[in-house]
Parts: structure tokens; C-alpha cells; sequence
């Protein structure tokens, strides 16, 4: 989306803000989104219902397995487990028989992209295995990912009308340590369950898909039920570490796919292509040489931008809103001369 | 402003609008409560796991959040904790700590990863974090399961976890699945769990 539409939409819809930050699931189901504005479910409390809830626009969606894969998995097992997962998604059975309005479109090639970006000029939804456990491009003196995480999904998204914009799963290729760290080994386990210390790949990769396409964590009426709607579901938050549960959808799933992407006209045949074009490759130009972690963006303050960090002091947030709202955007990171996005 | 070595919050360098905020007020309203940073398939962590991990152990209030992208273009945002109680730790000359969690918001564009942990400014919290220093940001143990909320709850303060992140369980010794996991898996007393919880970090005081 161009930075002029995303003004039309800010100047466009200002009333519908009010509506959008009260907008929650569905509150027959247990299933909750995502939103803007986040938070945590704690206790009692629902779904977080917190500005506006994230969607694709366009749920004709591309991804990518990075090519250099794991060391736990060959580079193929990997991308069948993957795309069997984004297709459980896809096919969910809604009411009526049809499917969600969503397809996912598995590049014929895979990522050379193990860093979580959005850019103005290409992108790629990535899906890398990352060892060490770290974002590639963090400063010596910036934590690497948390230690305790086997997996990561970062959902770029516009703050305003909660639209996606691109969304990169990270996921921990170290070996998993009990009391120490996270990490495999993984594998496309057995339908009867993992064996010795595998996780199900596929099972990570159906929860992390449901971020990917904006679900949160579902809300269970009593988590100590084990046929609590959200117990049961891919979307609960607690899973057993070698079952493969997840990697099936539960009604409450379905429930959620089905509300937030309703049956629609949309059919393999669609163009799958990210906002500002695909790239693959977000770490070397064509030429080969590596691009900078750091490189100028796009859309700087001199040709119309803002860099600005949004606070949560009254009169700074009140500034920020506004800015936000009147389209003004952030600084970006690469220009656009350079190939690479995610 | 300390620096996380991340380069930094980036500041305003626009806004000349001064009419604006009454025109759009309601609807800033609706938005300022907005907190940022929340995929995540993350290991489960009993109490004493929790503690063990942390640095810091520290009951304090929001004051803060401030977003800010870092050079690579992730954005991150800074909590400022005023500190209530140490519970680990001792910062005689701080009374503040600042936690950095990935995830924010920079003008229209958010990055949200669920499973980070979340703040709300003004919210009683008890986190447990780890690395961070005098100029640099702390960050919390386990991402979301880190911070602990304090509420009143029929004129009782009392301590709930959030459930953020996919935990993984663990088998018990037994070999049976561990249902009733996590560090708190149900709403306690405050007094009574910062009890249990320096009991805790005593023994693990000793340990060290």
C-alpha cells in the first residue's frame, strides 16, 4: 500500500476508529485476534480487545522457507511441513462446507532472508531457522531472542486500520536443553505422536500460521478442562512439548478463520505478491554484495516522513496518534535501489 | 536516556499541527491506552525456573513506554518500572528499572510479536528480567511470562500471570503431563507469593 492511500485511509475513516477499537471476537467463541494495541490475557479477563484487530487485506498470501533450512530437517520435509500447516488454515471447513477466503501461495523458491523486516520496496514472508538464536542484524551489546523460545512470529501491521503487512517466523535451531535452552530437534512427527525429544514442526508452525493471519491466543472458559473449546484448540496457549495436537484445527479454530476471512471468491488463480514486491533475498544485493543492516530507508524525513517513536505520556502519545493519523510515516529502512526485503 | 545499544529512540522531528488534537481528541482517546509488543512458541517456566533466570526481581509501577526502531528497522519499545520492592537485586541509587521488549509502534507502522510481554502504564507489576545494567535495558525472563500483574481484587492485592506465548509443557517424572504448569498457574496473595517467592530466592541466594 502506497504511503498516499494509507493518508486516505487515516483521513478516511476516522469515526471508524472508535468502532474498531472496541471490536472483538466473535464473544460466542473462545477465540480471540490480535490487536493493534496487544496486551495480555490475564486471569479472567477475554480476549484483549485493544485497538483495532489485524487482517490481511489481500488473503491471497505468498511465504518462504529459508534455503540454508535446519540442521534438523532436510530443506523439503521442511517445506512439507510447513505448507501442510499454512493449508490446514486454508482449508478449514467452514460453515456450509466452503473454505476461508485466504490462500497461501508457497514460493517456488525459497527465502534467502533470515532477518524479520518490512520494507517499503520488497518483501518476503520469511520462515527461518536461526542458529545462534538471534536476529541477525542485533547490535554486540542487543539480547539475542529469549533463550526459552523455540519459535517467533513478527506481524508488521498498520497501526491504524490493523491491515498486515508482512509477517516472519523465526524459529530456534539450536538444541533443545531441558532448564536451558529452547530449540530442536524437530521433525514431521508421526500422526501417533513425537518421538524421544522431537517437536512436531508442523504442529509449531499451524499455531505460529494462526498469528501469521492475525488469531491470538484463544481464551478458555476453564483451562483445566480438557474439552474446553480452547484447551483443544491450536490457538490455546500451552501445548505438550512431543504432541502433535496443534497441527490440527478445533472448531474454535475454524470458528476464527472463518469469521475473520468468510467464504469469498478467492481461488489459487490469485496473484500472491507482498506489499512493495516480492524480494527473497533481504541479505545480498543482485550483485552479491551484502546489504547493511543498517542502510537508509525509503522514506526519510526529508522527503516527506517522520522519524518518530511513539510514547505513552499523555501530550507524546497525543502528538504521536496525530501523527499517525494523518498519515505521516516512519522511517524505513532500505532504499530502494537495493533488493532485498522481508 | 540510557542507551540498550540499539541505537536509541528516534524523536519528533514534525508536528505542527496544534489544532489537531481537538479535532481528533475522541478518537486519540480510544488509542492512547495502547501498549505495544506481545508469536511465540516458548518453554514453560515453573517459579524457582523463573527466578533462578532472573537478575532482577522487582514490584513496581509502569510509569512509561516508548517505542523506538532500531537500526536494523525492528522496532522495540522501553518500560519505565518505578520500583516498589526489590525482591533480587539491589540498585541502592536507582529507583527505576527500564525493561525493553521487541514490538511497537512507530507512527502507522506496529510490529507485534505475540508472547513478548506487555505493559500497560500505570499497572502494578512484578517482573523478572535479566541482563540489562545501569545503561542498559533490562530484558524479562521468558518473555511474557516474566511480568506478573497486581491487582485489587476484593481489597486484596493479588498477583495473576498473563497467558502469553505458546508454553510447552513438560512431563512430570512420572511421565505423565504436567496440566497444572507454569509459575503461577493460579491467582495468589501478593504478600503471600512475595513470601514464597524470597523463600525461593534465598535458597537460591545460597546456591550462587
Amino acid at each position: 500500500m502506497s504511503r498516499r492511500s494509507l493518508s486516505s485511509v487515516f483521513i478516511a475513516t476516522p469515526l471508524g476508529l472508535a468502532l474498531l477499537a472496541s471490536f472483538a471476537a466473535n464473544d460466542a467463541s473462545a477465540y480471540c485476534r490480535m490487536t493493534t494495541g496487544g496486551g495480555a490475557q490475564v486471569g479472567e479477563q477475554a480476549c484483549v480487545e485493544i485497538g483495532a484487530p489485524l487482517f490481511w487485506n489481500d488473503p491471497c498470501l505468498s511465504y518462504a522457507v529459508d534455503g540454508r533450512g535446519s540442521v534438523w530437517m532436510e530443506l523439503n520435509e521442511i517445506e512439507d511441513s510447513v505448507n501442510a500447516a499454512f493449508e490446514t488454515w486454508e482449508t478449514a471447513a467452514c460453515p456450509g462446507g466452503s473454505t476461508p477466503n485466504l490462500v497461501f501461495k508457497p514460493s517456488m523458491q525459497p527465502s534467502s532472508c533470515k532477518r524479520p523486516e518490512f520494507n517499503t520496496v520488497g518483501n518476503v514472508n520469511t520462515i527461518a531457522f536461526l542458529d545462534p538464536w538471534e536476529d541477525p542484524c542485533r547490535d554486540q551489546d542487543d539480547l539475542p531472542y529469549d533463550p526459552r523460545a523455540f519459535a517467533v512470529t513478527i506481524v508488521w501491521h498498520n497501526t491504524t486500520t490493523g491491515e498486515i503487512l508482512d509477517a516472519d517466523m523465526m524459529i530456534n535451531d539450536l538444541r533443545f536443553v531441558p532448564g536451558g535452552s529452547a530449540g530442536g530437534p524437530y521433525a514431521d512427527c508421526p500422526d501417533t505422536g513425537c518421538v524421544g525429544a522431537d517437536a512436531d514442526l508442523r504442529g509449531i508452525v499451524t499455531h505460529e500460521a494462526g498469528h501469521f493471519i492475525g488469531i491470538g491466543h484463544c481464551n478458555p472458559i476453564d483451562k483445566d478442562d480438557p474439552d474446553d473449546p480452547c484447551v483443544v484448540a491450536t490457538m490455546f496457549s500451552m501445548a505438550e512439548r512431543n504432541a502433535v495436537e496443534k497441527r490440527s484445527l478445533a472448531p474454535d479454530d475454524i470458528d476464527a478463520v472463518c469469521d475473520i476471512y468468510p467464504p469469498g471468491n478467492l481461488d489459487e488463480s490469485c496473484t500472491a505478491i507482498p506489499i512493495g514486491g516480492l524480494e527473497l533475498n533481504c541479505e545480498t544485493t543482485e550483485s552479491g554484495n551484502p546489504i547493511a543492516c543498517d542502510e537508509p530507508g525509503a522514506t526519510s524525513p526529508s522527503n516527506g516522513g517522520c522519524s518518530c517513536s511513539t510514547t505513552q505520556t499523555p501530550a507524546d502519545a497525543l502528538w504521536a496518534t496525530i501523527a499517525a493519523l494523518i498519515g505521516l510515516t516512519v522511517t524505513r529502512r532500505r532504499s530502494a535501489g537495493h533488493g532485498a526485503r522481508s | 536516556m540510557l542507551d540498550g545499544g540499539g541505537g536509541g529512540p528516534q524523536h519528533w522531528e514534525m508536528l505542527r499541527f496544534p489544532l489537531l488534537p481537538l479535532i481528533m481528541g475522541p478518537i486519540v482517546v480510544a488509542l492512547l491506552s495502547a501498549t505495544p509488543a506481545d508469536g511465540s512458541v516458548v518453554e514453560g517456566l515453573e517459579l524457582e525456573e523463573l527466578a533462578a533466570e532472573a537478575d532482577r526481581i522487582v514490584l513496581g509501577r509502569v510509569l512509561f513506554s516508548e517505542s523506538f526502531q532500531r537500526k536494523d528497522g525492528q522496532i522495540w519499545t522501553w518500560h519505565r518500572i518505578e520500583v516498589e520492592r526489590e525482591i533480587r537485586g539491589t540498585a541502592p541509587d536507582e529507583d527505576e528499572v527500564i525493561v525493553e521488549t521487541m514490538g511497537g509502534q512507530i507512527g502507522e507502522i506496529g510490529m507485534r510479536v505475540e508472547g513478548e510481554a506487555s505493559f500497560q502504564v500505570g499497572e502494578r507489576v512484578l517482573v523478572f528480567v535479566h541482563g540489562g545494567g545501569p545503561y542498559a535495558a533490562f530484558r524479562t525472563v521468558g518473555m511474557g511470562q516474566g511480568v506478573m500483574r497486581v491487582r485489587r481484587e476484593k481489597g486484596v492485592d493479588t498477583v495473576r500471570q498473563s497467558r502469553e506465548g505458546l508454553l510447552l509443557v513438560r512431563r512430570d517424572a512420572e511421565g505423565g503431563l504436567k496440566r497444572n504448569f507454569g509459575a503461577l498457574p493460579e491467582p495468589e496473595r501478593l504478600d503471600a507469593f512475595l513470601s514464597r517467592l524470597r523463600q525461593i530466592t534465598a535458597q537460591q541466594g545460597a546456591r550462587r
